[in-house]
């Protein structure tokens, strides 16, 4: 009896191919999404680099080598940010340090930088010319999204400025020994900081290129006895201690800004200045998020159900009753849709209002873009399901399909994991679902805190999704008529 | 059959030559007939026959490739359009999720009928449907007598000329299925015309004042049942005779089985059946057993549509 139990349950898999499909072809679709995301996404290889944007009001040298250094480290992608429109230039006035900020907001808000290097006009040419009232800052502007982004960098930064002193107190040291002012004729390598990429071999090689540079076979011995000493002495120009929390943004940059100091007293001159613009004003952003990114999610499930019932009265025949009556196809498809448009408008914000109750997200303060995004949003969740309902034959066949669909689109789209953390690649796939647009759309509202004119793009392919797939739906629910 | 308004006069819909192909099969190749007003129409066939074919193209789901179908307006009325026309579907096309009372609601809104007026029709399709005491119950509660009869009582609310009914009374029991014909006749009695497609004979042969019988997509028979069996099978009785030994003679026009322990023959006539029981007796070979039945829509169905299985 329990085989026979046994071959029934077999039988009816076997003639369900769509429940074949999702018993053992979904989960080999979803890992491999979830592999392609953590892989090429959140990797701790060599495949996914953190993505640092570069911009510079003054290319000095010292500019120049800390590019360099930073390009070097195979754990970076370093760039230059794009240049603003001639528009967009204008609005700005022009002015050096306003474009500035408008190319690093345009950056932030591009989504493609973990975190921006910004270097101010007053960056000095050269090591050797800080001291006084000079000193050498780099700011590192983040949107909080990547906090080990400021981490890593911040590390880097310390470490290219702390060889820069080595090298520099080196000189110190050996003119000391030598008793010799003159040090120019030094290589400059000898003085840059050991590349990331270079090999101790190579460091070696630079160093024997500062001893070779000295002209007595006795300065040179003396001055490779005396290497372990200037290592100790380096030890004393440990520029900087970091006391960052990394945990969150928001702590990151309680006071918007947020400087690093050294603790040598040289190290005075150093400054990591760690800014997040919209610090001042965002309330727990990570929650809108998430908050955004769950409702998508169960958005797409909830209007797939309730166009489901479209199937639903085909197969009872309640609809060719309905079709009989006064109402016709449009009516009913209209009517359907916008069922579904306003209990996705609530789902949606009742789930906002418990985030505002509960996880403060300052719900109100971003009213106006959360009321376009979410309508947006409903509306092109509405027109998906009505279209899969139209699209699929039976009850059952939709239930397969958009749980294959839906599911497939909340990974690569955000729902499940946050979009920030997923490479280009990965990101550039997920715009091919409703959430990556959605999300990006709330991203930018209670995140980024951005004009509503920034949601052009987002509404636009939501509510363009929307009339496209509406028509579908339209065009195809005509076979009901047509039996 | 007690239909209120004998069904004569101008009928209330026409079908002329319609044809329609579907699912890349003939499902209608010309039919015409005449629906009257008070009729009761019983539309039967074989599976894959074309019969719900044909109610989707009266109900206007489906558009037939030829032929005309023509609602008739009551005299006075100008639109043949707005001839209000009701469909009971063969499955349970109500909401399972909503009350008896709700449902007949969404209904009657569909149908166009609102305010007091709909609230006067649902009191008054509660009681013809028996269903008063249970308007406040979920319908998928409801036993499924009383849902086939709230099927029945959707379609009617905007009090339709024409009902199309879909196999009305599959899966009730006798005393629901009792019920629903007492309410199609007050419908007929009313005037409303009445299209029924049914596989259970009996119900065609006691109920319906006019017949269709409908094959590969023909009218291959229309009429009366007594038309039907003279058009057909053409003999009114059939006699069965059994014996308790095999009989030793032949008789006139009975076939015998083998081993001759039974006969029958059809008869034009009772009165011939005295002459056979008087040779019977003769050879001293009285039946055990005589059965003599009438020619039913069975017969008439096999003879018309033959008795290879459909579909």
């Amino acid at each position: 009896m329990i085989l026979t139990i046994l071959r029934i349950l077999y039988l009816r898999l076997r003639n369900n191919p769509l429940e074949l499909v999702l018993v053992f072809v979904m989960p080999a679709i979803f890992f491999s999404i979830f592999a392609a995301i953590f892989s090429n996404g959140i990797s701790s290889g060599s495949d996914k680099k953190l993505r640092v944007g570069w911009v510079s009001l003054q290319s000095t040298g010292l500019a120049m080598e800390l590019r360099e250094f930073l390009n070097a480290n195979s754990s970076l992608e370093c760039s230059t940010l794009p240049a603003l429109d001639p528009a967009e230039v204008t609005t700005a006035d022009g002015l050096a340090g306003e474009v500035m900020s408008a190319r690093v907001a345009r950056a932030q808000q591009s989504g493609r930088y973990d975190l921006i290097v910004k270097l101010p006009v007053e960056f000095p040419e050269a090591l050797s010319s800080i001291g006084g009232d000079s000193a050498c800052s780099v700011s590192l502007v983040t949107d909080g999204q990547n906090p080990m982004a400021v981490g890593m960098v911040t590390s880097m930064i310390n470490g290219f400025f702390a060889q820069k002193q080595a090298a520099f107190a080196s000189q110190l040291w050996i003119q000391r020994q030598a008793g010799r002012g003159d040090v120019s004729r030094r290589t400059p390598e000898a003085f840059a900081p050991r590349l990331p990429s270079q090999s101790d071999g190579q460091a070696l090689a630079s160093d024997e290129s500062v001893f070779g540079a000295m002209t007595e076979p006795s300065a040179v011995f003396a001055a490779k006895e005396e290497r372990s000493n200037f290592m100790s002495i380096q030890d004393d120009f440990t520029p900087f201690t970091a006391e960052v929390s990394l945990a969150d943004p928001h702590t990151l940059v309680s006071d918007a800004t947020v400087t690093q100091k050294a603790n040598s007293p040289t190290a005075e001159a150093f400054r990591i200045l760690v800014e997040n613009p919209q610090a001042d004003t965002q309330e727990n952003p990570r929650i809108a998020m998430y908050a955004a990114g769950i409702a998508v999610l169960f958005l797409l499930f909830s209007a797939t159900g309730h166009a489901a019932s479209l199937l639903e009265e085909a197969e009872s025949g309640t609809l060719d009753r309905i079709l009989v009556s006064q109402a016709g196809l449009f009516q009913i498809v209209c009517g359907k849709w916008l069922g579904i448009f306003i209990m996705g408008c609530l789902q949606i914000t009742i789930m906002f209002l418990w985030a505002e109750a509960v996880f403060h997200i300052q719900l109100g303060k971003h009213f106006a873009g959360f009321c376009i995004m979410t309508t947006s949003t409903a509306a092109a969740t509405a027109s998906f399901a009505m279209c899969m309902a139209t699209i699929c034959k039976s009850r059952s066949q939709l239930n397969a399909v958009s749980v294959v669909l839906i599911l497939s689109m909340s990974a690569v789209g955000g729902s499940m994991i946050p979009r920030f953390v997923m490479s280009d690649r990965m990101k550039d796939i997920g715009r091919w679902s409703f959430n990556a647009w959605a999300l990006d759309g709330y991203q930018k509202v209670f995140w980024y805190q951005s004009p509503l004119s920034s949601l052009r793009d987002e509404v636009t392919v939501l509510l363009g999704s929307a009339v496209i797939l509406g028509f579908v739906t339209l065009v195809l629910s005509g076979r009901w008529k047509r039996g | 059959m007690t239909a209120g308004i004998t069904a004569t006069g101008s009928p209330v819909l026409t079908l002329d030559n319609v044809r329609k192909t579907y699912r890349n099969r003939d499902a209608l190749k010309g039919i015409s007939l005449q629906l009257f007003p008070g009729e009761l129409l019983g539309f039967f066939g074989p599976n894959g026959a074309g019969k719900t074919t044909m109610i989707r193209c009266i109900s206007g789901l489906l558009k037939p490739d030829s032929g005309t179908i023509t609602r008739h307006s009551l005299p006075g009325s100008p639109h043949a359009s707005h001839v209000p026309l009701g469909l009971v579907p063969q499955n349970l096309a109500i909401y399972p999720d909503l009350t008896v009372q709700q449902n007949l609601e969404v209904f009657g809104r569909l149908e166009g009928v609102s305010g007091r007026v709909l609230k006067d029709r649902i009191k008054e399709v509660l009681e013809w449907a028996a269903l008063s005491d249970r308007t406040r119950s979920l319908t998928r509660t409801l036993s499924g007598g009383m849902q086939r009869r709230l099927n029945i009582a959707c379609s009617v609310l905007h009090r339709p000329r024409i009902l199309l009914l879909d196999e009305p009374t599959v899966g009730v029991d006798p005393q629901s299925r009792e019920r629903i014909y007492s309410m199609l006749e007050e419908l007929t009695a009313q005037g409303a015309a009445l299209l029924l497609t049914t596989h259970q004979l009996d119900e065609v042969e006691l109920r319906c004042d006019r017949i269709v019988v409908l094959d590969h997509g023909l009218i291959v028979a229309q009429g009366t049942l007594a038309d039907l069996v003279q058009q057909t099978v053409g003999r009114p009785h059939r006699v069965n005779l059994r014996f308790d030994r095999p009989c030793p003679m032949t008789l006139p026009q009975f076939v015998f089985d083998e081993p001759r322990t039974s006969a029958s023959r059809v008869m034009q006539s009772m009165q011939e059946l005295p002459v056979v029981m008087a040779v019977l007796q003769q050879i001293d070979q009285q039946p055990s057993h005589i059965d003599v039945r009438s020619f039913g829509l069975q017969d008439v169905f096999l003879e018309l549509t033959g008795r290879s299985l459909r579909e």
